[in-house]
């Protein structure tokens, strides 16, 4: 259902909640996010609390790990969404 | 009637400010309903009542900042008829909502012309001892008035530490040097301090309550490194089956099996109270949430020896959204017991805390890693986590110390019991 | 400017007040043949007669009545009573007679009485003569009490006490009498009644009088060795209290320690902290501290006695304590 752009905003909507102080407009595709963000544990589970909800898809623990990256987010979840 | 007072949320607070009443007299308050927001150096709290009643009347307005223990409103108990006579004040102890008492909520018909219960002081508000009167010579405190200097922001050098008037002038005079320390200087009715104060705020208070720490505690520091084999294992079946909002942190079994341990060292979940230990007997864990921008708070995950692992998953992630927010509740802020301090999947091996006074103890985890371990004579890899006590050596010792760190191995054995 | 002592500055107030006024009498146990107790009033017998200077039976009661019922026969009497602890044989003459008769008559009848009286401790004489009940007289309306602290008061404060129409109490502290100090002319407008500042200062003020002026001006010369400047202030008149000098004082410095040879209890320091606390509150920067005399019977054993009273030490201590922050810095000098 979700496009790549479709995941990325609600993916750069998440994380504008859990850090507010960061300019997410210049955070790029294949940036390690825990790093760029300082996102410890407790805020990348929020992370994929927020996505699911958000994208309406369910992400598997063992996928979890690889949702690294904006890019990594929408390889995975928008071609999870879509209709094929 | 009961009085609705300016709570301490934490040994360091002192003052806070009023910024916004959220019931109107006459309005009906449930026990835990959020009856005001008061800024403090760690934020906007929602301050909780603990009397279930009728809110009868708002003593201090929006925009004034009163010291701890200051009467904020009136609240008038279950079954109390509306005040008539002027009562005696109170002789408890600010609200904490510890083991308290709460009088039955309004009953729909009024009820027979009986004494309103009083409820008995708590054992111990946290800090207390140190924070309900602002230590201030009288003249100190008209200067600080004269000059804009905020009193709780000073550090006295008098007897007892008493604010003198040398330490208010000093203050002022660098309050003077420092332009953007001048908002400080504000008279009290302005309402909201901007972030770059409070944040400056929050360091001098966690610079005052952990310099009291090493200045008063007589900390001793142990530590063992814990196989998380089997925890791990558990952790990951367990994360499998389930939604992602169901999911479990490790941090949450480390959490939980730190509460569930103090069952064999009851003297760690306590209080120092100037003069001997005050044994606590639930465990409200405090978890260390370090915020974005720097600066930390640590909020009571409370009952957290009684409460399932998912219940504690959802509080903990939770309160780091709200505190990064700088929402946080009195509760929250005042009732934990024993700190936990982790830094995090990607932090450090090993965490040796400051201890958070009054509490007595600080246990520490490091990051989980994977490290050869020998199991029944063989070597392997095996993801192990350090875990660490600082304990009040006034209070304990090492033996029970070790004891401790000993049950939290124990209890991460059998993940699927805690 | 002639160097003198306190005992001869009491000697020639006596003689002057002798000579000034032919209504003046001397009246006391052993003032006219052995020339008084402290001699002080050695060859005024010889010199003034002995309807002028008499001998009195050993019985307070007796004689201050008899120099109550002579100022209201229109003579000015200076009784001597050899110290404040024998003077409880004439509370009943002093409080009820002489207190009250002034107002009692509206002002019909006054008795322009001067008792003067030793007081004070440090002699090893023990309880029954070594008390400093000043307090006691300072408390009743209708007196006026008056303590000279220095060789100057000691000269110049019986005129002014024999021109009042009040009864006065004029205290004189029994280790001062041997205390040297140069004495000139009476000062134009010289006043008894108020108090004086003996030190300026601007840390601390020391409120004190009589005989531990000397120990409160020997702390403030020590605490100004270690850069605290304090302040001591003589009361001189215990009743009226001129509260309005210490108030001024405190409100400059901030900080008070009073310091009294009586016992704490209901004391006169007690008065001047409550004063202090009622009238100036708002420019305390600390708590008052009041050094007295420990709260029990001088003691006749040296060192218990020397233990007991205030002393420069226990003084310098009470103000380095309510002065923040000079106090660290104090230590070292001090752990000689």
């Amino acid at each position: 259902m979700a496009t790549r752009e479709e995941v990325r905003a609600a993916a750069v909507a998440v994380l504008g909640g859990i850090a507010p102080e960061a300019d997410l407009t210049a955070l790029g595709a294949d940036v390690p996010l825990r790093r760029a963000l300082d996102l410890d544990s407790v805020d990348f589970q929020n992370f994929l609390i927020g996505l699911t909800k958000a994208l309406g898809v369910e992400i598997a623990d063992r996928e979890a790990a690889a949702l690294t990256t904006l890019a990594a987010c929408m390889d995975r979840l928008a071609a999870r969404s879509s209709p094929r | 009637m009961a009085e609705f007072r300016m709570p301490t949320l934490g040994a360091d607070m002192q003052a806070g400010t009023v910024v916004a009443w959220l019931k109107k007299p006459g309005d009906v308050l449930r026990r835990g309903d959020t009856l005001a927001e008061v800024d403090t150096e760690k934020g906007v709290i929602d301050v909780e009542v603990f009397t279930a009643g009728v809110l009868e009347a708002i003593v201090v307005p929006v925009g004034a900042k009163v010291p701890v223990g200051t009467v904020m409103a009136t609240i008038r108990a279950g079954a109390e008829p509306a005040a008539a006579l002027p009562l005696p004040p109170p002789r408890g102890l600010p609200e904490t909502g510890e083991e308290r008492p709460v009088p039955p909520a309004a009953p729909a018909t009024p009820a027979p012309a009986t004494p309103a219960p009083i409820p008995p002081a708590p054992i111990y508000a946290p800090g207390l001892a140190a924070a309900v009167r602002l230590k201030i010579s009288p003249a100190a405190r008209r200067r600080a008035r004269e000059l804009g200097v905020d009193p709780a922001a000073v550090t006295g050098t008098g007897r007892g530490g008493a604010i003198t008037l040398v330490d208010v002038e000093q203050a002022a005079a660098r309050a003077a040097a420092a332009p953007r320390a001048a908002a400080i200087a504000a008279p009290p009715s302005v309402p909201m301090p901007p972030p770059a104060d409070r944040q400056e705020r929050m360091r001098r208070t966690i610079a005052a309550a952990m310099a009291r720490s090493k200045r008063e505690i007589p900390h001793y520091y142990l530590a063992t490194t814990i196989d998380l084999g089997r925890a791990m294992a558990w952790l990951a079946d367990r994360n499998a089956a389930v939604p992602v909002a169901e999911r479990l942190l490790p941090g949450v079994l480390l959490l939980k099996a730190a509460a569930l341990a103090v069952r064999e060292a009851p003297e760690l979940n306590a209080v120092w109270d100037g003069e001997r230990v005050v044994l606590r007997e639930t465990v409200h864990a405090g978890v260390a949430i370090a915020l974005r921008g720097g600066g930390l708070v640590i909020l009571a995950v409370h009952d957290t020896a009684t409460r399932p692992l998912a219940e504690l998953m959802t509080t903990v992630c939770e309160l780091t959204v709200r505190a990064r927010a700088g929402r946080m509740k009195s509760s929250e802020l005042a009732d934990s017991t024993l700190t936990v301090t982790s830094l995090g999947d990607r932090g450090v091996e090993a965490v040796y805390g400051v201890i958070y006074p009054p509490q007595v103890a600080i246990v520490g985890f490091g990051r989980i890693t994977d490290r050869p371990w020998v199991v029944n004579g063989g070597l392997c890899v095996r993801p192990v986590v350090t875990a660490t006590l600082a304990a009040d050596h006034r209070v304990s010792d090492g033996h029970r110390g070790g004891l401790f760190l000993d049950a939290v191995d124990r209890l991460l054995q059998e993940p699927e019991k805690l | 400017m002639t160097r003198i002592t306190y005992r001869e500055a009491v000697r020639q107030g006596l003689r002057e007040a002798l000579a000034a006024d032919d209504r003046v009498v001397l009246v006391g146990e052993d003032v006219g043949r052995y020339g008084g107790a402290y001699a002080c009033s050695k060859g005024l017998l010889d010199e003034f007669g002995a309807e002028r200077v008499r001998d009195a039976p050993l019985s307070e009661a007796a004689f201050v009545g008899a120099g109550i019922g002579a100022a209201l026969a229109g003579l000015l009497p200076i009784v001597e009573i050899m110290t404040v602890n024998f003077s409880l044989l004439a509370l009943d003459q002093i409080v009820n007679n002489a207190a009250t008769l002034r107002h009692m008559s509206g002002g019909q009848m006054s008795v322009p009485l001067v008792i003067r009286m030793a007081t004070g401790a440090g002699r090893q004489v023990a309880a029954q003569h070594s008390h400093s009940l000043e307090v006691w007289y300072a408390h009743v309306p209708g007196l006026k009490v008056l303590a000279a602290a220095t060789v100057a008061d000691a000269r110049w404060m019986l005129a002014a006490a024999l021109a009042d129409p009040n009864p006065v109490i004029l205290f004189e502290h029994a280790l001062l009498y041997p205390v040297e100090d140069d004495v000139d002319a009476r000062p134009a407008g010289f006043d008894p009644w108020h108090a004086a500042i003996r030190r300026p200062g601007r840390d601390a003020t020391i409120v004190t009088y009589g005989g531990s002026l000397p120990k409160c001006l020997a702390a403030a010369e020590t605490l100004a060795g270690e850069g605290i400047d304090a302040e001591v202030v003589d009361l001189r008149c215990l009743r009226p209290l001129d509260v309005g000098c210490v108030l001024e004082s405190v409100a400059r410095t901030h900080r008070a320690v009073v310091v009294d040879e009586g016992w704490k209890t209901c004391g006169l320091g007690a008065e001047i902290s409550a004063t202090i606390a009622e009238e100036r509150l708002y420019e305390l920067d600390a708590p008052v501290a009041r050094v007295c005399t420990a709260e029990a019977p001088i003691p006749y054993a040296q060192h218990l006695e020397t233990a007991a009273l205030p002393s420069a030490a226990r003084i310098a201590a009470a103000v380095r304590d309510v002065v923040p922050g000079k106090t660290a810095a104090a230590a070292a000098p001090r752990a000689e």
